[in-house]
């Protein structure tokens, strides 16, 4: 038996948030919410986080600085996937600059969700 | 709405949070609009657009987009109140529909 992938989604909109675990459970991944920046760092501290996905604005710590948390304080090389509104095409670009794997806008189409899932996975291995 | 597929349950969910909440986030707009609290006003707008795209409301999403690059551009917000009027309508709108098709 495989070990379930554990995905840890930050997002303080509540429709976005629901139609993303939807799509990831039902996929088979194993969900863990925040839906601010602090509960996201809470659960990344504990070590058994396999991929962030993370919007860029959320409460407290914003997306940047939960990739900056991810890359410099923990050391951590999980794939990290930033969900964005079209038009911020900048601060994309300091996400990656930040150590970002790869990003998608919303409203998200499942089906790319999950390949670029499976593409940053596969690129970690 | 792409996302749900042929789960009714999800969708009737997500249908009826849209439909508690979005008469409060309209208020909300409003009374920042009505106090010139652009910056609030914006985080809203960036928070409340994305739910309509899901849900396929793009009329409304592109009156959201005209008032975000008012308030991002600093111009004069003449014409904010107006666009503020139609955003509340045409969303009032669509949750009494909502309500109505879905009886929820």
């Amino acid at each position: 038996m495989t070990e379930p992938i554990n995905i840890l989604i930050c997002e303080d909109d509540y429709l976005t948030l629901k139609a993303l675990e939807h799509t990831l459970r039902n996929a088979g991944y194993s969900i863990f919410l925040a839906k601010d920046g602090k509960e996201a760092r809470e659960l990344l501290s504990r070590g058994n986080i396999h991929v962030l996905l993370t919007d860029i604005h959320v409460p407290y710590f914003s997306g940047l600085e939960l990739i900056r948390y991810v890359r410099e304080e923990l050391d951590s090389p999980i794939p990290v996937l930033v969900l964005s509104r079209v038009g911020l095409e900048d601060t994309i670009m300091h996400a990656f600059e930040l150590g970002a794997n790869d990003y998608i806008t919303k409203p998200f189409n499942p089906g790319d969700l999950l390949l670029r899932l499976k593409k940053m996975m596969s690129q970690e291995k | 709405m792409q996302v749900a597929g042929t789960d009714e349950r999800f969708v009737l969910e997500m249908l009826k949070y849209f439909v508690q909440n979005t008469p409060v986030v309209l208020q909300r707009m409003k009374n920042y609009c009505r106090e010139k609290n652009w910056n609030d006003l914006a985080a809203e707008l960036h928070k409340f657009a994305p739910g309509l795209s899901f849900l396929g409301i793009t009329s409304v999403e592109e009156k959201i987009r005209r008032v975000e690059d008012c308030v991002s551009e600093g111009v004069m917000h003449e014409n904010l109140p107006r666009l503020m009027e139609e955003i509340d309508q045409m969303g009032t709108e669509v949750v009494n529909v909502l309500k109505e098709d879905f009886s929820l």
